[in-house]
């Protein structure tokens, strides 16, 4: 059967994939004509179609094939990424995906920029905007005042876990379903002083209920399905639904197969039932897009209740091509154009911009 | 004569008595949080220690955390004072060689990051004795103060099948939480130690440990090492030698005289001062203030090892127990863990 992955074929793939697949085009929902001349019509942040995750930047990655996703995303629509500068790696590591990050962006001055500050989203079209993410807060240890740094170098969203137990407290897969760590309490309140998004996806049950009722700052969940649709522990329960629209979060819906339906190979259909439920339990103001296609491994452990690439993204919604198209599928299912707008990135952006505007104190 | 010595006369018999019984056994203490250096050996030999297991800062660095440890500069250079042993055979020559043996140990697996095959290039340092969580929660598991006490992680399960792969001795430590603790016992094949702690029994500190799991611990062949640290024999004043081994008593009473060893936990040399990280070191298991870290009248460094002998010499025990419980547990169980 399958075997846990060696720990050199974990790091080593995780640090394979670099680069961002973004093209632009622009939201139908704006008015101008020629969005794409630059300065012409500075994007209204909640205009803009954002994609709570989007492959990582790592110094492996080609510039060459780093533009090609960047056009790609653009091509899409799609106008703000949230893109992992780490995910498992040490605090090196870390860091220098981060200057890989910044040397991509400077050679791409008209394709790209980095998201830092509510000024920095005013300016994205007609490029696309990345705001730096991480997959867990691994690489800082217990070293919290690391977060204030991180955020000024353009990480402005933390997930504080990723799928397995660390100093914060449990990722999903693990079996024991702990409750936050006394450090994740003080990360918690950390990130809200230091302008940062708490990410709450891939976090156990347990630690994201107890998150969500401790901060008092902007949530997201980034990745994440129903539960009650398709039972997987990535998978948000209905009180964890709950919880997140209480604090005004969003769910970022995915398209990651196992989080999809049982089946082998899922349909756009499937994401849009998960849509649904969750806007029919939450309301449409706590929905967005973390779309999540990223072919990199996931499993770690024999145990994990996580397939092996290559994966089997739904049709209809395979890659962020699909966007324009999965666009037209809301329409047809009967959200208005606010609505699709919201969902789309209207929402993922409200609960982004107070963090952007925050300056995080000396 | 000082304030605080048990004895108003020397009962020259017992004397006697415990400094023959002390040249045939095998002192061995169980976990030592010293300061690692010219001080600590000194005081080793006022105890007439034969083993040690360290744990403690050398130059501010935690043994063998790196390639260019400074603990292994300082063995190599005290080859005339030490000896770094990796089998019960070592610390049988050292002792006759007349040099203290010195087994590298971790309070906790924190060096290993999320890799257990990290464990292979540590072991090869030396490393013969791992713990797992310390107060807090890592990627391993709960620690025993923290507000989240669960099980070991799926890492923390590979982490001890490693380490009984690499026959490292597995070390609940007494930093672990209770669920953390009776996990690593449901995973582990073969004896589990805790190399420090005090019975819970006696003093109420989240710090020390309760009847069940030191009955987990024997029943696994492993041992339980007492510590002298005052706050988990006292929770006011200063406790005496004969509160210690009031301790050791109790853990003979509970587990058998196989399963109880000395675990001194001593902090000799370091002089921190100032309060503690107080989510590491509660108020319920810690003093808040370094100042106020002190042990139990006369062991608070080794000097006073002597006087344990004595006193369970006065007590009736027999020499075996005694040779058991001064040592023997301790190279039993390395024996076992280690096969050498």
């Amino acid at each position: 059967m399958t075997r846990d992955i060696t720990r050199r074929a974990f790091v080593g793939s995780a640090a394979a994939v670099g680069g961002l697949a973004a093209t632009g085009c622009v939201s139908p929902a704006t008015t101008v004509a020629d969005p794409r001349a630059a300065g012409s019509h500075p994007g209204q942040p909640h205009d803009l179609v954002a994609d709570a995750s989007a492959p990582m930047s790592s110094p492996g990655r080609a510039l060459a094939a780093f533009r090609a996703e960047v056009r790609a995303r653009r091509a899409a629509g799609c106008d703000i990424v949230l893109s992992p500068v780490a995910a498992g790696e040490t605090l090196e590591g870390t860091l220098r995906n981060l200057v890989a990050l910044q040397s991509h962006l400077s050679a791409l001055p008209g394709d790209a920029l980095l998201v830092r500050s509510v000024e920095d989203l005013t300016r994205v079209r007609p490029r696309i905007g990345v705001i730096g993410s991480l997959h867990g807060l691994q690489m800082i240890g217990e070293n919290i005042a690391l977060i204030r740094h991180l955020r000024a170098a353009g990480v402005s969203v933390m997930q504080l876990t990723g799928y397995w137990k660390n100093w914060n407290g449990d990722g999903c897969l693990e079996p024991g379903d702990n409750p936050l760590t006394g450090l994740g309490r003080m990360v918690i309140q950390e990130m809200t002083r230091a302008g940062v998004v708490l990410d709450l996806a891939q976090a156990g049950r347990r630690t994201s209920l107890e998150a969500l009722e401790l901060t008092t700052g902007p949530v997201i969940v980034s990745r994440a399905n129903a539960a009650r649709v398709q039972e997987h522990p990535q998978n948000l329960t209905d009180a964890q639904i709950d919880a997140v629209r209480a604090r005004s979060g969003v769910i970022g819906v995915s398209a990651y197969p196992p989080l999809l339906s049982a089946s082998s190979r899922p349909t756009v259909e499937d994401l849009l039932r998960h849509l649904h439920y969750i806007v029919e339990r939450a309301g449409i103001e706590h929905v967005a897009l973390g779309l999540d296609f990223d072919d990199r491994p996931r499993r770690r452990f024999a145990e994990d209740r996580l397939p092996d690439p290559p994966y089997a993204y739904p049709v209809g919604i395979d890659s962020i091509a699909d966007l324009p198209a999965f666009r037209e599928r809301l329409s047809a299912s009967g959200f208005s154009a606010d609505d699709i707008a919201k969902v789309l990135g209207g929402n993922l952006l409200r609960v982004l911009e107070p963090a952007l505007a925050a300056v995080a104190p000396a | 004569m000082k304030d605080g010595l048990a004895a108003p006369t020397v009962d020259h018999g017992l004397l006697l008595e415990t400094r023959q019984l002390l040249s045939e056994i095998t002192v061995v203490n169980g976990l030592d949080a010293s300061d690692f250096d010219e001080g600590l050996i000194r005081s080793m030999r006022s105890g007439g220690l034969h083993a040690n297991l360290v744990t403690g800062l050398r130059n501010g660095v935690r043994p063998i955390m790196s390639l260019d440890s400074p603990h292994l500069r300082f063995v190599r250079e005290q080859s005339r004072e030490l000896h770094l042993a990796t089998s019960v055979e070592e610390i049988t020559r050292a002792r006759n060689d007349g040099r203290i043996a010195i087994v590298f140990g971790w309070q906790v697996a924190d060096g290993i990051g999320e890799n257990e095959e990290m464990l292979e290039g540590f072991h090869r340092l030396g490393l013969r004795s791992c713990g797992l969580a310390y107060n807090v929660g890592n990627y391993v598991g709960s620690g025993c103060v923290d507000p989240a006490q669960g099980p070991l992680s799926r890492f923390g399960e590979r982490v001890v099948e490693k380490l009984q792969e690499l026959r490292i001795v597995v070390d609940i430590g007494g930093h672990c939480s209770e669920a953390t603790s009776l996990d690593a016992l449901r995973v582990a094949r073969g004896p589990v130690v805790c190399s420090h702690t005090n019975p819970r029994a006696l003093r109420d500190n989240p710090r020390n440990m309760t009847d069940a799991l030191m009955l987990a611990i024997a029943r696994t062949g492993g041992v339980v090492g007492i510590t002298t640290f005052n706050f988990f024999l006292a929770a006011a004043g200063q406790a005496s030698i004969e509160d210690y081994l009031k301790h050791i008593d109790y853990a003979v009473r509970l587990l058998g005289d196989e399963h109880v060893g000395l675990g001194l936990d001593q902090i000799i040399g370091r002089q921190i001062t100032g309060p503690v990280d107080p989510r590491k070191f509660p108020p319920t298991a810690y003093p808040p203030m370094y100042e106020d870290w002190i042990y139990v009248d006369g062991l608070a460094d080794f000097s006073g090892v002597p006087q344990i002998t004595a006193g369970l010499i006065a007590r009736g025990y027999s020499q075996e127990a005694i040779t058991r419980i001064m040592g023997g547990n301790w190279l039993r169980v390395w024996r076992e863990v280690w096969g050498t």
